[in-house]
């Protein structure tokens, strides 16, 4: 188990010193985490293996809508329109189901691959190194309880929607994002604590929430600043357009010429593996920093932002 | 640990930033002096489109009546940077007097500017035309670059580019005020720290890069508007701060 040293100068009471001394620990458990996260490559394995169920639904959804456009139904359909409404009510249900199905798997995989890792952060937190059967016991203990939660979360926030609409709309906007976060603070270690009490899930919510508001700034700083480098619009302004087939430069069948395969052929090949790469590389940067704070998270929850527990505070 | 270290200096340098919020005001009064003029800029140059277009309506004579106005745009760059030199000059100073331990004063502030702005803006200049010069090469290259690593990277690629220039050319103006030089040895410094210091100096410029668009953008557009720029300068005064901090731990090595 390693130890550390959090000896450095505290900020005196006469400037608010007890929430900013919290938030300072921040960076102590930065250093924590940056240690566990190089001794433990380990806790890379999930990430990867996420990577590259994105990348393979990201080619099965581009192969399928190959096929079907150089097929001879999206050809009559672009000649001579749809025949009737129930032409298009099949196509948009074709589509949905293609969509559905693919965000479900991504969804019930990245779930399972989320609980096994989170139980591997339990596990180097705890121990200072991941145990070998760490992520197998995280799937089986957490993997319904993370997707029963989410799906409680996503619903909270759709039955909050117009609660927010409407504190957006009073406070000229400023409000709608605030609300969001001020949620997404609240509930940002409900897994943390699910995981590392075995709890259920509405007590991890009620903790979450305790602790979030036990070291409201500090929370709130660590969530800001894990948000900066995951969400998806960080770092270089990742546009999800840029990753997107251009469907218009899809060969759609129309005077389709024969010596033209191994070119199109080409072309299909480009119009995969660029959003592929793109996925791949973003996935890989973004993965560094998902572990360093899924590992942080741990951290700061273990420690509870308590700086009177440090030995030794030099208070200036 | 060269980890541990920077952690330990960001630290330090939040403290420093809560304990003396005052040394924000330099970059707050120049950001409002911005916006003042800008708006009066705008506010002359609006007028004139409308007077001109009251009395001739005719495109020759409305661009003919703002034609001069393009040869002020020289003049405004001029002043903009030396306005810049002038409050990071002094601005400067008064990070490196709370660094000392000493409070955040106007004095600290007017000495600063007084002693610095000169080399500050002098250093500007000599970089502002180097990189004109190269600009033909540096136009190609950024498009290549662009067009290949930053697209296959979702934009990455671009945004290390200005982290790798923050690790080589934002550490002077701190050296040159800590060492009281001349510009160019401050470069040299800088540009050294930035080699010695890889690692740390990346994570820094990486860190305050991300958490200077987020923080201050987070909030949705009116407080962006309200208080984003007022949250950038924070940012940007912990990055500065931290700076002082990093040069002071690996002044003795880098020499």
């Amino acid at each position: 188990m390693m130890m550390f040293n959090y000896s450095h100068q505290w900020v005196g009471d006469k400037y608010g010193g007890e929430n900013i001394n919290s938030a300072l620990l921040i960076f102590d458990y930065f250093k924590e985490a940056f240690r566990l996260n190089r001794a433990n490559k380990v806790l890379y394995r999930p990430q990867l293996v996420l990577v590259l169920v994105r990348v393979l639904l990201l080619v099965g959804l581009g192969i399928g809508a190959w096929s079907w456009m150089g097929g001879g139904e999206f050809t009559n359909l672009v000649e001579y329109g749809p025949q009737d409404w129930r032409e298009l009510v099949s196509l948009a249900l074709g589509a949905s189901m293609a969509l559905g199905g693919t965000f479900l798997v991504y969804f019930l995989v990245s779930r399972l691959l989320e609980a096994g890792l989170f139980n591997m952060f339990k596990s180097a937190v705890k121990t200072g190194k991941v145990d070998s059967q760490a992520f197998w016991q995280g799937v089986s203990r957490y993997w319904l309880k993370f997707l029963l939660g989410d799906i409680l979360v996503a619903m909270i926030m759709l039955i909050l929607l117009p609660v927010r609409g409407l504190v957006g709309l009073v406070t000229l906007s400023a409000g709608f994002a605030i609300f969001g976060i001020v949620v997404s603070v609240f509930l940002m270690f409900w897994k943390v604590s699910l995981v590392w009490n075995d709890k259920g899930i509405i007590a991890a919510f009620g903790d979450s929430l305790g602790f979030a508001r036990d070291n409201f700034l500090a929370v709130f700083l660590l969530f800001l600043t894990r948000q900066a480098f995951i969400s998806p619009v960080s770092g270089g302004n990742f546009n999800t357009s840029s990753t997107n087939f251009n469907l218009g430069e899809f060969p759609n069948g129309i005077g389709y010429l024969e010596g033209q395969v191994v070119v199109d052929s080409l072309r299909l090949l480009t119009a995969i593996m660029i959003p592929v790469i793109i996925i791949i590389v973003v996935s890989l940067i973004t993965m560094i920093f998902q572990v360093f704070f899924g590992l942080t998270l741990f951290v700061a929850y273990k420690r509870g932002f308590n700086p009177e527990e440090e030995v030794g505070p030099d208070v200036v | 640990m060269w980890f541990e270290e920077l952690m330990e200096d960001c630290k330090q340098a939040l403290a420093l930033t809560w304990k003396n919020p005052g040394v924000l005001l330099p970059w707050v009064v120049q950001t409002l002096l911005f916006v003042v003029l800008g708006g009066v800029l705008a506010v002359a140059l609006g007028i004139s489109v409308v007077v001109s277009i009251v009395r001739s309506p005719e495109p020759g004579y409305i661009l003919q009546t703002l034609a001069p106005m393009l040869l002020a745009i020289p003049f405004v760059i001029l002043a903009v940077s030396l306005l810049n030199a002038f409050f990071d000059a002094g601005g400067i100073n008064l990070l490196h007097s709370v660094v000392q331990g000493e409070r955040a004063t106007a004095k600290a502030f007017w000495s600063g500017a007084k002693t610095y702005f000169l080399s500050i803006w002098g250093v500007r200049l000599l970089i502002a035309v180097v990189m004109l010069i190269l600009s033909p090469l540096l136009l190609v290259l950024g498009l290549l670059w662009s067009g290949t690593v930053g697209i296959l990277t979702g934009g990455w690629g671009i945004t290390i580019i200005g982290v790798i220039w923050a690790v080589f050319f934002s550490a002077w103006p701190i050296i040159l005020i800590e060492e009281g030089g001349g510009g160019l040895r401050a470069l040299r410094t800088g540009f050294r720290l930035g080699r010695h210091y890889f690692w740390g100096m990346f994570v820094l410029g990486l860190g305050a890069l991300m958490l200077g668009q987020h923080f201050s953008s987070a909030f949705g557009v009116l407080l962006t508007v309200i208080i984003g720029w007022i949250i950038a300068i924070a940012v940007r005064v912990w990055f500065r701060l931290t700076l002082f901090l990093v040069y002071s731990r690996h002044r003795e090595e880098i020499q």
